[in-house]
């Protein structure tokens, strides 16, 4: 995967052109708006990652241009402006993530993950991950053909995990997509519907569908790669 | 007060412009006086002519030329001044009157005397060719016109002077004001945020001003007094895990190390750094949505439905710990609405709840009951744990604090003044009150009925 990152701080560019390139990504970095703009119009790239605040051209006037111009490579704001608005002016102007500063090297690979496949995804009405299945527009989840009772809360977790499969998802890339909230609850939301969802998943407690990744988030597992 | 100042005021251009309209309508009035008094006089002397024409003419048809030279003596000894009357035979000697003979002219027209008055008259043949005038001097007409020219020019002078005198005291007047608006301003802008521009008390445009500026002022103290507040919570509160952090990792390099003792340390750092910076964002976000700009995006947000959606959240989170979740709440054609910011709303549902549920104890029950009080939605979050004592029970709106026994479990004491903000953002009222056990929150909102949503962008900016 090939990325192009827009950011003016030296230090946290080589923080995480070191940390994705770990994962196998190529990071490519420039400092500056205007020579960003440049290379994402005309570069390959599966992926932006932009902050706001640059020199020449700010991330958000930079995206807007960009989005204007046709160019729809998915974008992610990597920035410290975390006023109220300023996310949803970010997503407004073309951005399709916003991650605040400070961030976990994790945090921002999962959600690069989750941008990728999101926009590679074709319209899908049914999905399936070994033997689960998940019928979106009945709103029904299956297992072996045998329908699970799950709440719709549940059903909404299950189905961000399971677009997600095999990617880690973090405990707040759940809370913004299954919740739509986008603070950080002081109680175990995640964790309790997690143990629902998984309790309801396997009953007998044999096959692990979820894993957690300690610090990181979850996975839904595929199963010929976990078996 | 400077003499170029005043004229480049607005009040004396004003007084300007009025004097000049002044003099310029009662030389308008003065004019018109002027010529219709010398109609009024020429038309009186055109009466005075006819009638005596008139009598000499008779005169003379009843008895002969004697008898109108008789009449022309008689109209002669009446003493009137102004009037002259010549009777000339047809061979040019004067028969009578008290004007000397001249050349037989008809019509009305002048002629100057030889004691040097002017006369107005009409000249006229009897039918025997006899000659009569019949006149009046102009002294009278003149003079009248020249009392009306001295009264008028005194009018328009005294107009000016009163007009001159009234704006140079009115723009006075403003202008005191003005510079007492500007002094204000200067004083603000050099630190003395307490000033205010005095008001009079009427419903001038200068006093609207002055209430204008008084009321962005009062604004701009708020948002310092919010400014002043977060710093001294970040210094404050940020120094303890600030300082616990460093203590942390000074004894990871200090002590003996075990295989272990780094991973701990950094494990511990990276703990202490995600409080720290959680408190920092709450503190951040406070202080946004007490600066109050967040008016302007108001919605009508659908409160049934967003307990319920906060209810399916909590739910498995209250069976964790073995506790009881319930909502009462009706649903009226078209949904409980009031207009808010939904981020917001959620957010100030989710920390009082949160707030029972890691406050309650285990096993409480835990009850959220939406009722429908006239024009207001009320919400209660009841829980029957240890309560909050009635001393405490404003300081928990306050930011960082923290009741003694709360003390050691998770939190940073940043909910309930979230809370707290976001309630007075949206002008709701909260009242906390004792369960009997336990801890009732009562919100209040102002109803918005379905029909009333049209108006929602009718709904005043700012606080």
């Amino acid at each position: 995967m090939k990325v192009l990152l827009v950011e003016d701080d030296a230090e946290t560019a080589a923080y995480i052109c070191a940390g994705l390139g770990a994962h196998g990504i190529d990071v490519q970095h420039v400092a500056d708006g205007t020579r960003g703009r440049a290379l994402a119009a005309v570069g390959q790239y599966e992926a932006l990652i932009l902050d706001r605040r640059l020199p020449g051209l700010d991330g958000l006037s930079l995206l807007q241009g960009l989005r204007s111009a046709g160019v729809r490579t998915p974008a992610l704001y990597l920035t410290a402006m975390d006023g109220l608005d300023d996310r949803i002016e970010g997503l407004e102007a073309g951005g399709d993530d916003y991650l605040i500063k400070p961030f976990f090297l994790g945090e921002l690979h999962a959600r690069l993950r989750a941008l990728v496949r999101r926009s590679a995804a074709e319209v899908q009405t049914r999905l399936r991950v070994g033997d689960i299945e998940l019928d979106l527009i009945a709103r029904r989840a299956m297992r072996a053909g045998e329908e699970l009772p799950l709440l719709p809360q549940e059903l909404k977790l299950l189905e961000y995990l399971m677009r997600n499969a095999g990617s880690t998802v973090t405990r707040s890339m759940l809370l913004e997509h299954v919740w739509d909230i986008h603070f950080d609850p002081q109680t175990s939301v995640v964790e309790s519907h997690m143990s629902r969802l998984r309790a309801k998943l396997s009953p007998g407690g044999g096959r692990e569908y979820i894993r957690t990744v300690r610090g990181a988030g979850y996975v839904f597992v595929i199963q010929s790669t976990a078996r | 007060m400077s003499f170029s100042r005043q004229l480049d005021n607005e009040g004396i251009r004003l007084a300007t412009l009025l004097i000049g309209l002044f003099a310029f309508s009662a030389l308008l009035l003065g004019a018109m006086a002027y010529v219709i008094a010398g109609r009024a006089m020429g038309a009186e002397l055109h009466d005075f002519i006819s009638a005596d024409q008139g009598a000499v003419l008779s005169g003379f048809r009843s008895e002969g030329l004697s008898e109108a030279a008789e009449v022309v003596q008689q109209l002669t000894a009446v003493p009137r001044l102004s009037a002259r009357y010549l009777l000339q035979g047809r061979d040019g000697r004067a028969l009578a009157g008290n004007l000397a003979s001249m050349p037989a002219r008809v019509g009305t027209f002048e002629v100057r005397t030889s004691g040097g008055h002017v006369v107005l008259g009409e000249g006229d043949l009897l039918p025997d060719g006899t000659y009569l005038f019949v006149g009046e001097t102009t002294d009278r007409l003149a003079g009248a016109r020249a009392r009306i020219l001295r009264s008028f020019a005194l009018i328009i002078g005294l107009t000016m002077a009163l007009a001159l005198g009234a704006g140079a005291l009115l723009s006075a007047g403003y202008l005191r004001r003005i510079d007492a608006i500007i002094r204000t301003c200067q004083e603000v802008e050099a630190g003395a945020f307490g000033e205010r521009v005095p008001m009079r008390g009427s419903q001038g445009q200068l006093d609207r001003l002055s209430a204008t500026i008084n009321t962005m002022l009062d604004r701009i103290s708020t948002l310092m007094e919010s400014l002043r507040q977060v710093s001294s919570d970040i210094a404050h509160d940020l120094r303890t895990p600030l300082t616990r952090l460093r203590q942390r990792l000074e004894s990871a390099r200090q002590a003996p190390l075990s295989a272990t003792a780094p991973a701990e340390a950094i494990q511990g750092a990276l703990q202490d750094c995600d409080a720290i910076l959680a408190v920092f964002s709450a503190l951040l976000r406070i202080s946004q949505i007490e600066a109050g700009t967040r008016r302007a995006n108001f919605t009508e947000v659908q409160i049934d439905v967003l307990l319920r959606r906060i209810l399916e959240m909590y739910l498995p989170v209250a069976e964790d710990g073995a506790q009881q979740l319930q909502l009462h709440c009706p649903e009226p054609e078209g949904g409980v609405l009031v207009a808010g910011d939904r981020m917001l709303l959620t957010q100030m549902f989710a920390n009082l709840l949160e707030n029972a549920i890691r406050h309650a104890g285990r096993q409480a029950q835990i009850r959220i009951e939406c009722r429908l009080v006239d024009a207001q939605v009320q919400v209660q979050i009841i829980d029957t744990g240890p309560g909050i004592p009635l001393e405490e029970r404003d300081k928990v709106f306050h930011r960082l604090y923290r009741l003694e026994r709360s003390r050691n479990t998770p939190g940073n004491g940043l909910g309930l003044a979230l809370v707290a903000a976001i309630v007075k953002l949206h002008r709701f009222q909260i009242t906390l009150s004792d369960a009997e056990p336990g801890l009732c929150v009562t919100l209040t909102m102002p109803r918005l009925l379905p029909q009333e949503t049209a108006s929602l962008a009718a709904l005043p900016a700012g606080v």
